[in-house]
Parts: C-alpha cells; structure tokens; sequence
C-alpha cells in the first residue's frame, strides 16, 4: 500500500501540473539527444579516422595504360628524401581493401568489378612537414592520375567534428542544466499546491522520507521519460540517417551494444538530472520544519 | 509526561517569546496555559510540538530530550503528541473520513487499522453519520471535533490545543471542553492554550499563567485570573494550590464528575 500510494502520489502531481511538466520532459528530452547525438558522432569520426591512419598519408592512383611505368613510379618516390615508404598497391589488393572496407555492404562490393579500381602508390612521409611538397611532386609524375591525401580530408573532418562535437556538448549541458531548473521548478510548484497537505502529514508524523519520496519520484519520471524519449528519437533518428544517406568511406555503421550501452548512460543521466533537479526544488521547503 | 526544563526562546536574536521556563505536567493531567497575547503560551506549544526548538534549556516529552533531537527523529516525536489548531486545519479536499484516515495513512498505518480506527473515532466526537461530508459543509464546531478526532485517532499520549475554541462561540466551546475532557479522562495529557476565561473558570484544571513569556502561577485547581503566586521570575513548583477568586459561580468544576455543566456558566462568561 505505501509503494503503491506513494507512485500514486507522484503520478497525481504530474498530471496536476501537466504542462509544466511536459515542459520539463521535453528539455530534459532535447537536452539528452544531444548528448546521445554528440556520442554517436564522436564514435563515427573516432571508428573512421582510426581505419584512415593506418599509416597511409598520401595515395596516387594510377593511370591504367602504362602499367609498365608503375614501378617507376614507385621507385622514384622512395628516392625521395620525404619519404619513408612507398608502396605499390596493385588492383587485386585495391579490391581486397575494397571489400574489407566495406565488409557490411555486400551489393557496393557486387556492383565493383576488381578490374575497375585504380592501382596505386602508396606514400608513408617520413617527413610529415613535407606532406604538401611530396604531394604536388607526386602529382607532377606522368602516370599519376590523381592524388589524394586522406590527411587534409581528415584534419577537417577532425576539426569540424570536434568543433561541433563540443558545441552539442555544451549545448547539451546547458539545456542539462535549464531541463534541472524546470523539474526543480514543477516539483516547487507541486510542493506549493500541497502545502497544506505536507504541513499535516508533518503534524502528524509522515517520515521526511515518506513525504519527500512522491516529490522525488516526480522528478524522476520526469527526467527518465524525457532521456527515454531522447534515446529512443536518437537511435531511430540514426538508423534512418544511415538508411538514406551512404557517406561512402566515413564508418557510420555502429555496432548495437554501443548504441546500448551509451543509450543506458542517457538513461542514467536523465535519471540523475531528474532526481537532482527534485532534490534543489525540495531543499528550500525541508529547512522548515 | 512532560519536563521542561530552563527553556528559553528567543527569535531573530532579539525577541523573548519565552524565558526559563521550568515545568512538570503529568501523565493524565490537565493543563490551561492562559496569559495575554504575546505571553508565550503559543510559543511554549510549539516547544512542546517541536515545532521550534528552544534556544536554550531542555524540554522532555515522554521520555525524550526534544530541544536537541535530530529533525529526523521529529516523526517520530509528532506520532505520541496530537495537536488541535484554532484553524482546525483540515484538507478542505477530503471527506471528514478522509482527513482523519490521512493522518494514519501517511505514518504508514495498514488499510484495516484505518478502516476499524476511523470510525470509533467519529463515534467518540459524536460525528459518525457525517464521515462522508467535506469540512465546508460543515459548522465550526463540527469542523472542530474532526481536527480533535484527527489529532486523536493514532491515541497519543499528549493533545496539545493551541487556542482550539477561539473560532467558536461560547455554546459550542463547551462541546469542544467535554470532547477534550472525556479524551484526558482516558489517560491523555491534555495541554491547552486558551484566552477563554469562561471556559478555565468553570473547568477548574490546573492553570499554568504566562506573562511575557515567564511562568507567573501556577494552581492545581485554578482560575483564568487567579492570585499571583510571584511576580517575577517564577519558577513554581507543581501543584501548589490558590485560593480562587472567582466572581463567576462555578456549580461544578468537575475533575472526575460527570457530564459538566458548562453551558450554564459559559453564559456570563466573559471570553
């Protein structure tokens, strides 16, 4: 009878006070999914990156009429002092990293004849200062087609997703921090609707923790239902992201566990923001007695 | 019961609402706290609810040393003293069955005790066909005696009244009084505030008089405006008896009699 009349409690005060309390969730609920967003985003760039540093920095692709200057080509590069290594990477190899890369993308890997990716050089510097050099050298060579250097690409990639990695955060926390003032607030103005009801029940005896516990249980509700919101909006929000656009190389494909246990750690927080937002709303009103 | 021991209250530094208070009541006692507005006596049911605590000295309730007693341990405290409010304070919301169910809801009594406690209750204060009415359809009096039954129904062992009949008028008062007085014969100690000389004239309990927050009589057997036993600090030891003065005929003042007879006296009483 007590969990059952103190959930009761709880539940009467939201729906007494439903709009400040949809108010709440929802803060809560944007505040998380942006966190969950910026978690999800920061484990893309970090899974991509990682495959792109595999020590490769610079690639030139080769023309495929003078397959015979190939190895020319290869050859002066290491000349160069710049270099460390340079690599051949035939056709067949090119496709075996194809289907490695793309492992999870079995018509992409059906679509692609082996014949049709470029062979290449490939360049580790020893030099990463001489990147830029190596690079327009690189290009000048006959049978080189096309250079690309995964580095450039990948530093901005790098600071942008930082930059707006920090600003989700940030912006994140400050809606954290707004979505704790309104439970605060909801559960102040529950207390306030009740007073009457809480002055009695401390007249007459009611434990602190049984008249604080439906106040408490307001705030959590309330902050569970909106990170629940956030997770679930976030997860579908991934996988029809993931559905519809093919942001070719960048590793979008997460595993589930991941999703899971980050999604139970928006979960927790809302929780914690719930509670905690409870919590600063109840402290005024225990000092009195 | 109750020892209070030097107990001082001072508020915001400055204002002694009560000084060095010392008094013993009894398990079973009856007790009129009476004194001008601003004497003290509110101050000193607070005390005794731990709704303050004293700024100094100790004060014992039932065996406990209150004044220093952790607000956790208040609760706990409340559950063996009910208390009675000029304003009743009842939940304007709930059914007169409600309110006084609510009080042992909330302290975590199951449904059974509630559902045979309730009804005796009512029974006792003479409500028991109007359990299912909202306080505002009811008198005052009536409203009165559900705050009496609410405060009554977990059978603590102190009632403590602050000014319980100042709403009511004299006629209805003494309903109140027999209520209160039938409750102490059961063994309750009763504690009451009170500026209604009619009422403590014709009782003739033990009257304990503020002034300015000291103790300034205290009479087994008293009236509203007895003799002073002292004039300053008082410090008076229990049960010394006055002589009374009354002007006003008292026929019964019945610590064990039956039904008083107030309603005669309460007549010419000038509360």
């Amino acid at each position: 009878m007590r969990a059952e009349y103190l959930i009761g409690e709880a539940a009467a005060n939201l729906r007494r006070n439903l709009l400040l309390a949809v108010g709440a969730v929802l803060a809560v609920f944007i505040s998380l999914l942006m966190t969950y967003a910026a978690l999800i985003v920061g484990e893309i760039t970090r899974t991509t990156t990682l495959q792109w540093q595999e020590g490769v920095t610079i690639i030139g692709y080769l023309h495929e009429a003078d397959l015979a200057d190939h190895t020319v080509v290869v050859d002066r590069a290491q000349s160069w002092p710049e270099v460390e290594t340079a690599t051949y990477f035939s056709k067949a190899q090119a496709y075996e990293e194809f289907k490695e890369l793309f492992a999870n993308r079995d018509r992409w890997i059906e679509l692609v004849e082996p014949a049709k990716i470029p062979a290449s050089v490939r360049i580790v510097l020893a030099d990463t200062e001489a990147h830029r050099a190596v690079v327009d050298q690189l290009a000048k060579e006959p049978s080189v087609r096309k250079v690309v250097s995964p580095e450039d690409n990948l530093n901005d990639v790098l600071t942008v997703s930082k930059f707006l990695n920090f600003g989700a955060i940030l912006l994140g926390a400050t809606l954290g921090v707004s979505a704790l003032v309104l439970i605060a607030n909801t559960v102040r103005m529950a207390i306030y609707a009740r007073r009457e009801e809480i002055g009695i029940m401390k007249l007459v005896g009611a434990s602190n923790w049984f008249v604080r516990t439906p106040f408490l249980l307001e705030g959590l509700i309330e902050g569970l239902l909106g990170a629940g919101l956030a997770v679930a909006v976030g997860w579908v929000g991934y996988q029809w992201l993931l559905g519809s656009f093919d942001i070719g190389v960048i590793e979008t494909d997460l595993p589930t566990s991941f999703l899971l246990s980050r999604g139970m750690l928006v979960l927790l927080f809302g929780g914690v923001v719930g509670v905690l937002g409870s919590a600063v709303g109840l402290r005024r009103w225990l000092k009195e007695s | 019961m109750i020892e209070v021991k030097g107990a001082t209250k001072v508020y915001d530094k400055t204002t002694v609402a009560v000084r060095d208070i010392n008094l013993k009541i009894n398990k079973g006692d009856f007790v009129f706290l009476v004194g001008p507005s601003g004497s003290g006596k509110s101050t000193l049911i607070r005390l005794l609810m731990r709704e303050e605590r004293p700024t100094e000295g100790e004060i014992f309730v039932a065996g406990k040393e209150i004044g220093g007693m952790p607000d956790s341990k208040v609760p706990y405290h409340r559950r063996v003293v009910g208390t009675v409010f000029q304003d009743f304070k009842l939940l304007p919301n709930k059914t007169v069955f409600e309110n006084i169910a609510f009080a042992l809801e909330v302290i975590g009594h199951p449904r059974h005790v509630v559902e045979s406690q309730v009804p005796k209750v009512l029974k006792l204060v003479g409500l028991a066909s109007k359990g299912d009415r909202y306080p505002r359809q009811l008198s005052g009096g009536e409203q009165q005696r559900v705050s009496v039954a609410r405060a009554f129904v977990n059978r603590p062992l102190i009632l403590l009244a602050d000014e319980p009949t100042g709403n009511l008028d004299p006629a209805t008062s003494v309903g109140i009084m027999r209520l209160l007085d039938r409750i102490n014969r059961t063994g309750t100690t009763v504690v009451m505030a009170t500026h209604d000389h009619a009422i403590v004239d014709a009782m003739r309990r033990r009257v304990v008089e503020l002034e300015r927050g000291r103790i300034v009589r205290d009479d087994s057997r008293g009236v509203y405006e007895g003799l002073r036993t002292m004039e300053v600090p008082a410090v008076q030891a229990n049960g010394q008896a006055d002589e009374p003065g009354p002007e006003i005929a008292v026929d019964q003042p019945l610590p064990d009699g039956p039904p008083m007879t107030l309603e005669s006296d309460i007549g010419t009483g000038n509360a």
